[in-house]
C-alpha cells in the first residue's frame, strides 16, 4: 500500500503521566499508521494504555501528562508541534473527532443536544443561517438513526437513555464530517443488544462518511466486529499488529495467544479455560525488560532486560518479542 | 434434590409523588418470576439492565421484601424465617457481589475480614477463627503472607478471591454471584471462573449467578434464564439454551453477543431488535416483547403468554409454542 493512503502515523510515542506516588510510563515506543478509510482497533487490558493514545492524538491529555517523545502526523503535519489555538480551532472535533465510553462526556449538562450541536456545526463549519444550522443539525440526528431528531434536539443529555445519548454523541463527532474518528470503548456501558445496534451504525456511518478509525476497546468480540486491522497493547507497550483475521485466528505473539484462550465464548463451548497467572503489573513499578516477562511461560534472559521492538514477521504483521525475534518458534 | 424454589415471586417498587409523596404507580421490577436451583447447580439468571435479575437476588438475599410470591430455601418459606433459622439462612446463603473493594472493610486486615463472620456464626475461638480464615484464603488461592495486609494493598483479582474466600468459610449451601467477574480483566477473569467452578464442585455449591456476560453464562452455568421486563421468557440447560434458543428474545440477545473468532463470525444470524426494552413501569400489554417482537402474532398483543414446557427441563414464555 502506498504511503499516500497514510491519514495517520504515530511515531515513537511515549507518554508519562506524573503522579504523588511516581511516574507511570503509559505508553512506551508506539508506532503504527492508519490508513484512509481503515479501521484499526487497539485492544489491551485496562492500564494498557489504550485511552492515553487517542487522548495523546487529540492532544486531551490531563495536565500531569508529559509527552515525553515522538510525533503524531496527520495529513503531514506533527499535531504535537501546533499550537492549542490551532489544534482547537482546526484539529479536535473537527478534522478528528472522539467519542468516549461515557457519552455525557461529550455533552454540557445545561444544554440541549440541539445546542451543542448547533455550537459545532457554527463553530467548525461556519454555517451562519439558523435556518442551515437547524437543517444540519436535525440531519445528523436521523442520519446515526435517532428517531424523532426535533424531539432529540430539545432534549437535555439526562432525558436520553444511554443507547440514543451515545447515538447523539456520534451525531456530534461527525457533523464536522472528520476525517478521522476515535472511538474509546463506546459500547462499554451498552447492554449487548444496544451494543450490537451501535457497532453496526457505526460499521454503517464509516462507509458513509468514508472515515478512518481508531476504536478502542477491551474486548476482542467487538474488535471482530468492527476493525479491519487490531493492535494488542499490554502494560503501555505494543506488542502485535496485524489484519483482524491473522491476529485473532492466527495469533503470534505469547500473551495475544493467551489472551485469546483466556475468553470464555458465548457462540462456542470451550473446555476449561486457560488462564494467564499472576497479574498486570504495578503501572508505577514496572519490569525493566518485557512487562509480560514476569507471567510468560517463554519468558529468557533477554525478556527480562530489554524492551522487545515490533519486528514485521509476515507482510503487515508486527511482533514485538524478543523470543521470536531470536527465532523461536511461533 | 431441589434446593431453593421461587414461587411466582414479585416485587414492585412505589413511584411517589408530590409533596405528600402520593404513589402515583409501580416499577414491575419483578413480575411473576419461578424458578429453582437443584443442589449443586450453577442457575444463571441472564438479561439487560432492568430486566429484574438483581431484584430476584436481592429478594433471595434477604435485602428486599417481596411484594407478592414465596422464595422456599430447604422447604421453608424464607419470608418467615425467625430466630435461629433466620440466623441459619443468613449463613448457608451468601452473596458475592461485582466490586470486591466495596464489600471489604478498608481498615481490616484480609485474615480478619474473612474471620469475622466465623465468629458471629460458627461460634468459633478468634484463634480458631483466623486459622480457618487462613485456609481458606489458601485455597482460594491467597497465600498466607497477604493474610495480613489490608484490602487496598489488593489487585482486583486478589480482592475478588477475599470475598470469595470470606463467603465460602462459612460452608455456604448456595453463593448469589452478582456479576462477579465483571469489574475484572479477561487475564484474571479466566482464573475466578475457574476458582468459582473447582469450588462448586468441591464444596457441593449451588450457585446463582447474575451476569449480562452471555460468554461467562454459558462458561459456567448448568442451567439458565432469560430475564426481559421482569419475566423469565426461557429457562433451559445451558447447552439447548445457547445451540438452539426458541424465544425471539433469547436470540436477539445471543446473536447480538460479539465473537471474537472471525469464522465462527460468518455462520451467525443476526436477529436485530429494534429500539430499546420499554420502561417496566408500564410493560406492553400482552407479551411484553410484542412491540418489539420480529415474529409477533395477533395474539400477542392481547394475552400474556404462559411459560410452556417445549421439553426436558426447557421452558419458552411465547405463543408460537403453544400447543394448537
Ligand atoms: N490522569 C492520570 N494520572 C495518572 N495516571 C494515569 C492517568 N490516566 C491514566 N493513568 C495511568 O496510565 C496507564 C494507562 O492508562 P490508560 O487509561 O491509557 O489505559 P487504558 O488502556 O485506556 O485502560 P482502561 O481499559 O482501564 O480504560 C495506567 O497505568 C493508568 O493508571
Ligand atoms: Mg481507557
Amino acid at each position: 500500500m502506498s504511503s499516500g493512503n497514510v491519514i495517520l502515523n504515530i511515531k515513537d510515542l511515549n507518554v508519562n503521566y506524573f503522579t504523588l506516588e511516581g511516574v507511570v510510563k503509559a505508553v512506551r515506543g508506539l508506532s503504527f499508521t492508519l490508513r484512509k478509510g481503515e479501521s484499526l482497533c487497539i485492544v489491551g487490558e485496562s492500564g494498557s494504555g489504550k485511552s492515553t493514545v487517542g487522548l495523546t492524538i487529540i492532544r486531551a491529555l490531563p495536565s500531569n501528562a508529559v509527552i515525553t517523545g515522538g510525533e503524531v502526523v496527520f495529513n503531514g503535519v506533527d499535531l504535537l508541534s501546533l499550537s492549542e489555538e490551532e489544534m482547537s480551532n482546526k484539529i479536535r472535533g473537527k478534522e478528528i473527532s472522539m467519542i468516549f465510553q461515557d457519552p455525557a462526556a461529550t455533552f454540557n449538562p445545561l444544554f440541549t443536544i440541539g445546542q451543542t450541536l448547533s455550537d459545532v456545526v457554527k463553530h467548525h463549519l461556519g454555517i451562519k443561517e439558523k435556518d442551515k444550522v437547524r437543517e444540519h443539525v436535525l440531519s445528523m440526528l436521523s442520519t446515526v438513526g435517532l428517531p424523532d431528531p426535533e424531539r432529540v434536539a430539545r432534549s437535555y443529555p439526562h432525558e436520553l437513555s444511554g443507547g440514543m445519548l451515545q447515538r447523539a454523541a456520534i451525531a456530534v463527532a461527525l457533523s464536522t464530517n472528520p476525517k478521522v474518528l476515535i472511538a474509546d470503548e463506546p459500547t462499554t456501558m451498552l447492554d449487548v443488544t444496544l451494543q450490537a445496534q451501535i457497532l453496526d451504525l457505526l460499521r454503517k456511518l464509516k462507509e458513509e462518511f468514508n472515515l478512518s478509525m481508531i476504536f478502542i476497546t477491551h474486548n476482542l468480540g467487538v474488535a471482530a466486529e468492527v476493525c479491519d486491522r487490531i493492535l494488542v497493547m499490554y502494560a503501555g507497550v505494543p506488542f502485535e499488529e496485524g489484519a483482524c483475521e491473522e491476529v485473532l485466528l492466527r495469533p503470534i505473539h505469547p500473551y495475544t495467544k493467551k489472551l485469546l484462550e483466556c475468553v470464555p465464548r458465548a457462540h462456542r463451548r470451550v473446555g476449561r479455560l486457560r488462564y494467564i497467572p499472576g497479574m498486570l503489573p504495578d503501572p508505577k513499578n514496572l519490569p525493566r525488560g518485557c512487562p509480560f516477562a514476569p507471567r510468560c511461560e517463554r519468558a529468557a534472559e533477554p525478556c527480562n532486560e530489554r524492551l522487545p521492538k515490533m519486528v514485521e514477521v509476515k507482510p503487515g504483521h508486527r511482533v514485538a518479542c524478543h523470543i521470536l525475534a531470536s527465532g523461536g518458534e511461533h | 434434590m431441589t434446593l431453593l424454589n421461587v414461587v411466582n415471586l414479585k416485587k414492585y417498587f412505589p413511584i411517589r409523588k408530590g409533596l405528600f409523596g402520593r404513589i402515583v404507580g409501580y416499577v414491575k421490577a419483578v413480575d411473576n418470576v419461578s424458578f429453582s436451583i437443584s443442589e449443586n447447580e450453577v442457575f444463571s439468571l441472564v438479561g439487560e439492565s432492568g430486566s429484574g435479575k438483581t431484584t430476584v437476588a436481592r429478594c433471595i438475599l434477604k435485602l428486599y421484601d417481596p411484594t407478592d410470591g414465596k422464595i422456599i430455601f430447604e422447604g421453608k418459606d424464607i419470608t418467615r424465617l425467625k430466630g435461629k433459622d433466620l440466623k441459619d439462612y443468613r449463613r448457608k446463603v451468601q452473596a458475592v457481589f461485582q466490586n470486591p473493594f466495596l464489600s471489604l472493610n478498608p481498615r481490616m486486615r484480609i485474615a480478619d475480614i474473612v474471620a469475622e463472620p466465623l465468629l458471629a456464626h460458627m461460634k468459633m475461638s478468634r484463634n480458631e477463627a483466623r486459622k480457618t480464615a487462613i485456609d481458606v484464603l489458601e485455597r482460594v488461592g491467597l497465600s498466607a503472607s497477604l493474610a495480613r495486609r489490608f484490602p487496598s494493598d489488593l489487585s482486583g483479582g486478589q480482592a475478588q478471591r477475599v470475598a470469595i474466600a470470606r463467603a465460602l468459610a462459612l460452608k455456604p449451601k448456595l453463593i448469589v454471584l452478582d456479576e462477579p467477574t465483571s469489574a475484572l480483566d479477561v487475564s484474571v477473569q479466566a482464573q475466578i471462573l475457574n476458582l468459582l467452578e473447582d469450588l462448586s464442585r468441591e464444596y457441593k455449591l449451588s450457585y446463582l449467578l447474575i451476569s449480562h456476560d452471555l460468554s461467562v453464562v454459558r462458561y459456567i452455568s448448568d442451567r439458565v434464564g432469560v430475564m426481559y421486563l421482569g419475566n423469565i421468557v426461557e429457562d433451559a440447560p445451558t447447552e439447548v439454551l445457547f445451540e438452539s434458543p426458541l424465544h425471539p428474545y433469547t436470540q436477539a440477545l445471543l446473536s447480538a453477543v460479539p465473537e471474537p473468532d472471525p469464522s465462527l463470525k460468518k455462520l451467525r444470524k443476526r436477529i436485530m431488535l429494534p429500539g430499546e426494552p420499554p420502561s417496566s413501569i408500564n410493560p406492553p400489554k400482552g407479551c411484553r416483547l410484542h412491540p418489539r417482537c420480529p415474529r409477533v402474532m395477533d395474539v400477542c398483543s392481547r394475552e400474556e403468554p404462559p411459560l410452556i414446557e417445549v421439553g426436558e427441563a426447557h421452558k419458552v414464555k411465547c405463543w408460537l409454542y403453544a400447543k394448537k
